[in-house]
C-alpha cells in the first residue's frame, strides 16, 4: 500500500518576485500574517495578492477593521494597476466590520466571519487591520486568553473552509509575544531600513510552513504598478546563452591590436575590470567593446551610473540604444539595492538575449546604491557579478582608480580578485608630456601579453601603440631612460 | 450625473409621474437611501456613509432650504426618518428635485473619493424599487 500524503499547492502571489522568495509561491489554505510598520506596504501587498487570487467562483473577502479608513483605502489602493473595479462586488468583496468590532465581543466578530464566509465561500480572506480587531477585545489577562482562542478558532475556520488567510497587523513588532505568531502558519514582515537620508524597504519571510523560503531581507519598491520584490538572483536563472556564443569562443574587444594582447579576445563568459583614472579612456573602450558586439550581430546592456549612457557615448552607441541593439538600465532611482540592479540588468539581458553588459563604472554604482548596502560594497559587487555569470554573458566593468605611484592598483576595493580579467591604465609622465599606458594583467586561464603599452585616443577611438622599452619606471609615473651597462654616457666600466 | 444615480433618480422620478403623493415618494426615497446605506456601509463602513450623507445635507441646503432642518437634526447613523419627514412635506415636483439634489451630491463626493468606476459599481447592487407601488405602508416614520 502507498502512502499518499498531502499536496499542498502553491498559489502564485501576482507580486513579481514574491513567489521566488516564498519559495515557489504561496501555500494554499495558509493562515498568514502580514506585518509591519505604518507605511511599510502592508495594505498594498494584501491588495495586490487579493485582486491576483481572486475569481468570482473562488472570490476574495477583504474585511476592513478601524485601521484604515476604508474610503481612504479604497481611494489609494485604486490608483495602483492591479486595482480593477470590475471585480469589486463580483469576485472581491470588502465588508466591513466596524459596528461589530465595536461590541468588543469575539464571539459576534467570528459568527459574524463565519456567516460571510459561508455566504461567498472565499478562495482567499483578508483582515485589515488584525490589530484594531484585537485591542477591540480589551486588553487585560482574560482577554489574552480569549484572544488565543479566537486567532486559534479563526485559523481552524479558515482552514475547515479552505480558504488562504491573511490577517494584516499594524504596528505589531515581532517581539510582542502574540498568540498570532504560533498559529499562523506564514509570517510576512515589511521593514523600512533608515540609513542617512534613505529608506530602503525591505521584507523578510519569517517563517512559512512547508517549504524552504529565501532567508534575509529582500528589497522590494512600490510603484504605480504595486510591489516587486527583488528576489536574489538564483543559480537556476541562467538563460540560454545565444548560439554563437560557445564557452571557447573569444569575444572581440573592438581594439584590434588589444585583441591581440589578449591572446585573441575576451573568452566568453568572462567578466573584465578596465582600472584606470579619471579620463583614461574606460568609458571608450567600453563603447568599443559594446559596438564590436553589435558588429558581430550581438545584443549588449549598459547599465551606466555615471554619464547619460546616451549623449555622452558617441553617435554609433547612441545609434544602437536607439535600434534597440544595446539596452540600457534605468539607474536613476533612489537608493537601489544590488537584487535590483541585478533583477533590472537580467531582465534586459533576458529581453534582448543579450551576450554583452557594460557597467559603467562600478565608483558611480557604489554611490547609487543605498548607503545601507555601500558598507558591504565588495560582498554586494561580488553577488552582482556571480548573478551575471549564472546568465552566461560577458561582463566589462570600468572602475575608477587613481594613479598611485607608490604601489601598483587594479581596484579600489579589493575587488579585483573576482574579475576573470583585468586591464588596467595608467598616465605617465614622458618628456613634459602625459601619456596613456595599458596593459592586461590578468586574464584567467588564458594567454595574453604582459606588454605594457602606450595608447591614445582620437576620433575613432583606442589606439594603441608601442612599448617604451628604453624606459623604465613606468608604473612610477615619471619614467626614466633605462640606463644600460653599454650606454656610453653612464661611463660605467664593465670589469 | 453618473449613470447609477440618473437610474436611481429616475426611479423616483418616474414615481413622481403616476402619482402627487409626497408622502409616498418620499417614503419611496428614504427607503432608497436606507438601501445605499447597506450596500455602501458593508464596504466603507456605517461611519463613512453617514460622515458623506452628512456632507451632502450641508451642501445641497443652500439650494433646497427644506433640507437645512434634516442636517440640523441629530445624526442617527441609517436612519433617514428626518428626511423623510422633510421630504413629505413638499409637493411631489419638490421631493423629486431636492431628493435628486442630495443624491447627485452625494454620489459625487463618493466619486471624487474613490473614482467613478468604483462608486458606479457599488451603486450597481442598490436595487431598483418597484416603480408604483402605492400600497408600500412598511416604512415607519
Amino acid at each position: 500500500m502507498t502512502t499518499r500524503k498531502a499536496t499542498i499547492n502553491r498559489l502564485a502571489t501576482g507580486v513579481p518576485g514574491l513567489d521566488e522568495v516564498l519559495g515557489g509561491g504561496l501555500p494554499e489554505f495558509s493562515f498568514n500574517l502580514i506585518g509591519g510598520s505604518p507605511g511599510s506596504g502592508k495594505t498594498t501587498l494584501a491588495h495586490q495578492i487579493m485582486f491576483a487570487l481572486a475569481t468570482p467562483k473562488r472570490p476574495a473577502l477583504y474585511f476592513t477593521v478601524l485601521g484604515e479608513p476604508p474610503l481612504k483605502m479604497l481611494r489609494y489602493q485604486q490608483q495602483f494597476d492591479f486595482f480593477d473595479s470590475d471585480q469589486v462586488n463580483s469576485s472581491i468583496r470588502f465588508i466591513n466590520l466596524a459596528d461589530v468590532t465595536a461590541t468588543g465581543d469575539f464571539e459576534k466578530v467570528l459568527s459574524r466571519i463565519v456567516a460571510e464566509v459561508e455566504a461567498h465561500g472565499p478562495g482567499t480572506v483578508f483582515v485589515d487591520s488584525f490589530r484594531s480587531m484585537l485591542l477591540a477585545g480589551g486588553r487585560d489577562d482574560k482577554s489574552f486568553i480569549d484572544q488565543q482562542q479566537f486567532i486559534q478558532r479563526l485559523g481552524l475556520l479558515m482552514t475547515s473552509w479552505q480558504a488562504t488567510t491573511f490577517l494584516i497587523g499594524e504596528y505589531l513588532t515581532e517581539i510582542d509575544p502574540n498568540p498570532v505568531f504560533t498559529v499562523a502558519d506564514g509570517l510576512i514582515w515589511l521593514r523600512q531600513s533608515q540609513q542617512s537620508n534613505s529608506i530602503v524597504r525591505k521584507m523578510e519571510i519569517m517563517k512559512m510552513r512547508g517549504q524552504r523560503t529565501l532567508p534575509g531581507l529582500h528589497t522590494f519598491r512600490i510603484s504605480a504598478a504595486g510591489i516587486q520584490v527583488f528576489a536574489p538572483v538564483s543559480q537556476d536563472a541562467r538563460i540560454n546563452p545565444p548560439p554563437a556564443l560557445r564557452t571557447d569562443m573569444k569575444l572581440r574587444m573592438g581594439v584590434a591590436e588589444l585583441d591581440r594582447m589578449m591572446g585573441g579576445g575576451l573568452p566568453s563568459g568572462y567578466s573584465l575590470l578596465v582600472a584606470g583614472p579619471s579620463g583614461s579612456g574606460k568609458s571608450i573602450l567600453a563603447s568599443a567593446f559594446l559596438i564590436e558586439g553589435a558588429r558581430a550581430g550581438e545584443t549588449g546592456v549598459i547599465a551606466a551610473f555615471e554619464q547619460r549612457p546616451k549623449a555622452a557615448r558617441g553617435r554609433i552607441l547612441a545609434d544602437l540604444i536607439d535600434a534597440d541593439r544595446v539596452g540600457v538600465v534605468d539607474t536613476q532611482a533612489p537608493d537601489l539595492s544590488v537584487d535590483e540592479i541585478a533583477r533590472l540588468l537580467i531582465t534586459e539581458i533576458r529581453r534582448l538575449k543579450a551576450s554583452r553588459v557594460v557597467i559603467d563604472s562600478l565608483s558611480g554604482f557604489e554611490l547609487a546604491l543605498a548607503p545601507t548596502f555601500r558598507e558591504d560594497f565588495r560582498e554586494s559587487l561580488s553577488r552582482l557579478v556571480s548573478s551575471l555569470a549564472t546568465t552566461g554573458v560577458s561582463v566589462l566593468m570600468t572602475s575608477e582608480l587613481e594613479d598611485r605611484y607608490t604601489d601598483l592598483r587594479f581596484s579600489p576595493y579589493g575587488t579585483a580578485f573576482m574579475t576573470d580579467a583585468i586591464i588596467v591604465q595608467r598616465y605617465i609622465e614622458v618628456d613634459s608630456r602625459l601619456l596613456r599606458v595599458l596593459a592586461v594583467v590578468k586574464l584567467r586561464g588564458s594567454e595574453h601579453s604582459n606588454e605594457l603599452r602606450l595608447f591614445h585616443i582620437d576620433a575613432d577611438g583606442i589606439k594603441i601603440g608601442a612599448m617604451l622599452p628604453d624606459r623604465e619606471g613606468l608604473l612610477g609615473g615619471q619614467p626614466s631612460r633605462e640606463l644600460k651597462k653599454e650606454d656610453p654616457v653612464t661611463g660605467v666600466d664593465d670589469d | 450625473m453618473q449613470s447609477e444615480a440618473l437610474r436611481i433618480q429616475a426611479t423616483i422620478a418616474d414615481l413622481a409621474a403616476i402619482t402627487d403623493d409626497a408622502r409616498h415618494i418620499a417614503e419611496v426615497a428614504a427607503s432608497t437611501w436606507r438601501e445605499m446605506f447597506v450596500v455602501l456601509s458593508s464596504v466603507i463602513g456605517p461611519g463613512g456613509v453617514s460622515a458623506l450623507y452628512q456632507r451632502s445635507l450641508y451642501v445641497t441646503r443652500t439650494a433646497y432650504p427644506c433640507l437645512a432642518a434634516v442636517h440640523e437634526d441629530p445624526l442617527r447613523v441609517g436612519e433617514f426618518a428626518a428626511l423623510q419627514m422633510v421630504l413629505s412635506q413638499q409637493t411631489s415636483a419638490q421631493v423629486v428635485a431636492a431628493n435628486g439634489a442630495l443624491l447627485e451630491t452625494y454620489c459625487d463626493l463618493l466619486a471624487n473619493l474613490i473614482g467613478v468606476s468604483l462608486t458606479e459599481r457599488l451603486l450597481r447592487s442598490v436595487r431598483s424599487l418597484p416603480r408604483s407601488n402605492p400600497a408600500v405602508q412598511d416604512i415607519r416614520i
